[in-house]
């Protein structure tokens, strides 16, 4: 193609601008590519401030000030472009344009941490030798600034041969300079796409490594100082006997207020279902439009819209967690504890995400560069109590824990949590150690990690981070819950109960007959035939579950046993062993599909996703028939 | 600053950043991966030291110890912090001096 021809270049330069011109954001981890990519085109991908959280490429569109499109990409961070784990390896196959289905860009926003680019320019110049048009972004400004940190742009942008602007991507402001570029820099820089030289590529990282210790020296008016504060509170939180007794005091703490926050919360959406159900029996006659929306939806769906309020603060400790920087210092404090079952700090991070859901926690380990590492934590991952699990745990808490102080400050209940999930913990890390020692060893990695600077969580992150996990479990309780228990009550219409029997119609319909029909294999574990009938749908996600107990003991109460909770009815008719023993179950039994499909789509092996169903049914079975027959025993 | 006992003898024995105690400055010199169990281990931990800024002449200090044997440690080099565990330290060879606190 001739690209002189001013025909043929406008053409192009048309085109460029209504279809796909495409600019990656590549840069070392953490240094705000995603504060940038949210900001330019209002996605909302997890931004926080931990090496490692984009683990994946996303694209968004940014409109320039003449409304045509450019297309974004974020991109997972990478040190160099010789990748060690899946991410970088994301990233760098997007640039080299070998990825398989995002082609190659057509402009590189290198973005550099401003208080670092000593380090990063490294890499900045290794980008520079693809031979791809490419603009310099010194993100961060506002630390640079803070820290006393100069640099000369202009000496930088001659030195490099490249445009350098500044940025601040989390202040409105701070990002003109990089729109400036894209409304207006784009169609020339189409245009000279190919004049770039060839530039000599370098032969190895020592020599990259030279040439920008020269540029950084010359470009650094003013080296500034190290964060104060990171200082001061790492003396503390890094501190080997304090900052462990502060991370799990930490960890007691969030549980308890797991407890102690939401019960005011909880009461009120409680109250407002009762009335809801108030309202509906006093306009509807007594039949079974009533028991629909009675028994089949508001005892379901407010079944497990309840647990909304402790779901929110678990999620909410988690991202400030995340967002102040935090969480790679619970990696330091944790790897010695890692390592004694043969994973490091790194696996750390993946896991404590997986409290939140184990989705995400999966996929964050793909930055874990040993492959029998990453093995390992997605098979763990599963163990750590996702928030679905919130409403299972604390409706059997409540049930049958009395609320009591432990110690003065204690709540039980809170203890009882915070057991539940150290089970997992504590199973984790001896399937961990077991796998270890089965599966073969490959070249280990070293374990490498920065721990950024601490930040100020940002309210309008964590605020996005609570509301897109707020929707998902709205979405949640409006579809696949409404839908099963809507289903269930279906179901349990027919047959109805004989002529002068007492039992209610429901243990004699479809579904009495089903759950009587699995219980014997349950039986063992002291698991009742409505409890057997709540796991079917509970397979596909465990807040289901919660949701069909619902609508099972909603249809086989009286008139005048409705006005009751779930939390009331599960109390009188389960025993102490069968309730101990379905929270044990809970706490292995993978019954998530979006789990076991994430893991197949990560491990890339039907044989692996297998095995972790297996061995956590396994667990499950045998602990719970453990803690019903050692329960039963105790209590005689 | 304490010095490490042997400084003062004249054997010159080579120092390594895990031989430093926690609050200790020093210089590092080059990279030392002789003790690795392999060498591909070896190649990935200089390079990736490499990567995140280890470097001749640049001042190195430990920050802080782990709980169980004084591992992991954490480390600042620079404007950057950064967790390792001690054994990988080991690949990392310093120097001990007060002559040498500018940074290059
Ligand atoms: N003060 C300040 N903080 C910033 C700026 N840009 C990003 N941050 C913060 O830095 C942290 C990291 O930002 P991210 O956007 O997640 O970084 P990233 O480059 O996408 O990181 P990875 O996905 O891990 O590679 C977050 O806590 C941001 O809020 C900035 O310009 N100024
Ligand atoms: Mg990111």
């Amino acid at each position: 193609m001739n690209h002189n021809s001013p025909i043929n270049h406008n053409e192009e330069l048309k085109s460029s601008s209504s279809n796909g011109f495409k600019v990656a954001l590549v840069g070392a981890p953490n240094c705000g590519k995603s504060s940038l990519f949210n900001a330019l085109t209002g996605s909302r991908q997890k931004v926080a401030n931990y090496p490692g959280v984009t683990v994946e490429r996303r694209s968004g569109i940014y409109k320039t000030e003449h409304d045509s499109e450019i297309t974004l990409i974020d991109l997972p961070g990478l040190y160099s472009m010789n990748d060690r784990s899946l991410d970088e390896k994301i990233s760098r196959q997007v640039i080299m344009g070998e990825h398989e289905t995002e082609s190659r860009p057509d402009l590189i926003l290198c973005v550099l941490d401003s208080t670092n680019i000593r380090v990063q320019l490294r890499l900045a110049l290794e980008l520079k030798t693809l031979r791809l048009p490419m603009v310099i972004v010194l993100n961060m400004a506002d630390i640079a600034k803070r820290d006393k940190i100069e640099i000369d742009t202009q000496k930088l942008a001659l030195d490099l041969g490249l445009k350098v602007i500044t940025t601040t991507a989390v202040r409105r402001s701070g990002l003109a300079s990089l729109r400036d570029v894209l409304d207006h820099d784009v169609s020339s820089i189409k245009a000279e796409k190919l004049n770039i030289p060839q530039k000599t590529s370098f032969k190895d990282i020592a020599e990259l490594q030279k040439c920008a210790k020269k540029i950084a020296a010359c470009a650094i008016i003013s080296e500034g100082h190290y964060h104060k504060a990171t200082k001061a509170i790492d003396k503390i939180l890094l501190h080997p006997v304090l900052g462990l007794v502060i991370f799990l005091s930490l960890m007691v703490f969030m549980f308890q207020s797991v407890f102690s926050w939401s019960s005011v919360p909880m009461d009120i959406i409680e109250k407002g279902f009762a009335l809801l159900a108030q309202g509906i029996t006093a306009i509807t006659p007594d039949n079974w439009l009533r028991s629909l929306l009675n028994d089949g939806m508001i005892a379901g769906v407010g079944s497990v819209l309840i647990f909304l309020p402790q779901i929110v603060i678990l999620f909410t400790f988690i991202l400030i967690l995340e967002s102040t920087g935090y969480m790679a210092r619970a990696a330091f404090l944790m790897d010695k504890l890692m390592g004694s079952v043969g994973l490091n700090g790194r696996a750390f991070i993946p896991l404590l995400s997986s409290f939140a859901c184990a989705i995400p926690g999966i996929m964050a380990a793909r930055t874990i560069a040993s492959n029998r590492d990453r093995l390992i934590t997605i098979m763990i991952a599963p163990l750590m109590a996702c928030s679905a699990r919130m409403p299972v745990y604390t409706l059997l808490i409540a049930a049958f824990i009395p609320d009591q102080e432990v110690w003065g400050y204690f709540n039980l209940k809170g203890l009882v949590l915070l057991a539940l999930f150290l089970t997992g913990i504590v199973f984790a890390l001896i399937v961990a150690f077991i796998m270890k020692l089965t599966i073969s060893k490959e070249t280990a990695k070293p374990f490498l990690m920065e721990l950024p600077k601490y930040q100020l969580p940002l309210l309008k992150n964590i605020l996005l981070g609570l509301w897109e996990r707020t929707k998902a479990f709205l979405r949640r309780a409006g579809t696949i819950i409404l839908g099963t228990n809507v289903a269930l009550w279906v179901l349990a219409l027919y047959p109805t109960a004989p002529e002068g029997s007492s039992d209610p119609d429901i243990n004699h319909s479809i579904i009495g007959i089903m759950g009587k029909a699995i219980q014997p294999i349950f039986e063992p574990l002291g698991f009742t035939w409505e409890i057997c009938i709540a796991l079917i749908p509970g397979m596909a996600a465990r807040e289901v579950a919660v949701g069909a107990l619902g609508t099972v003991y909603a249809l086989q109460g009286d008139e005048d046993q409705v006005a009751n909770s779930l939390e009331v009815m599960i109390s009188q008719s389960w025993s102490l062993p069968t309730a101990f023993a379905f929270l044990a179950w809970y706490i292995f039994a993978p019954q998530c599909f979006a789990t076991l499909a994430t893991a197949r789509r990560e491990t890339n092996s039907w044989a692996w996703t297998g095995f972790m169903t297996f061995y956590l049914f396994a667990l499950a079975y045998l602990s719970a028939w453990g803690v019903n027959v050692v329960t039963t025993h105790i209590i005689g | 600053m304490t010095l490490i006992k042997n400084l003062d003898t004249p054997t010159l024995k080579t120092l390594y950043l895990s031989d430093l105690e926690k609050g200790q400055t020093a210089i590092m010199t080059g990279f030392d991966t002789s003790k690795c169990p392999d060498q591909n281990f070896a190649k990935d931990l200089k390079e990736r030291l490499m990567e995140m800024g280890f470097e001749e002449n640049r001042r190195i200090e430990v920050f802080e110890k782990g709980l169980f044997f004084g591992d992991p440690i954490a480390v600042r080099i620079g404007h950057m912090t950064i967790a390792m565990r001690k054994a990988d330290a080991r690949a990392v060879t310093i120097k001990l001096g007060a002559s040498c606190l500018h940074e290059s």
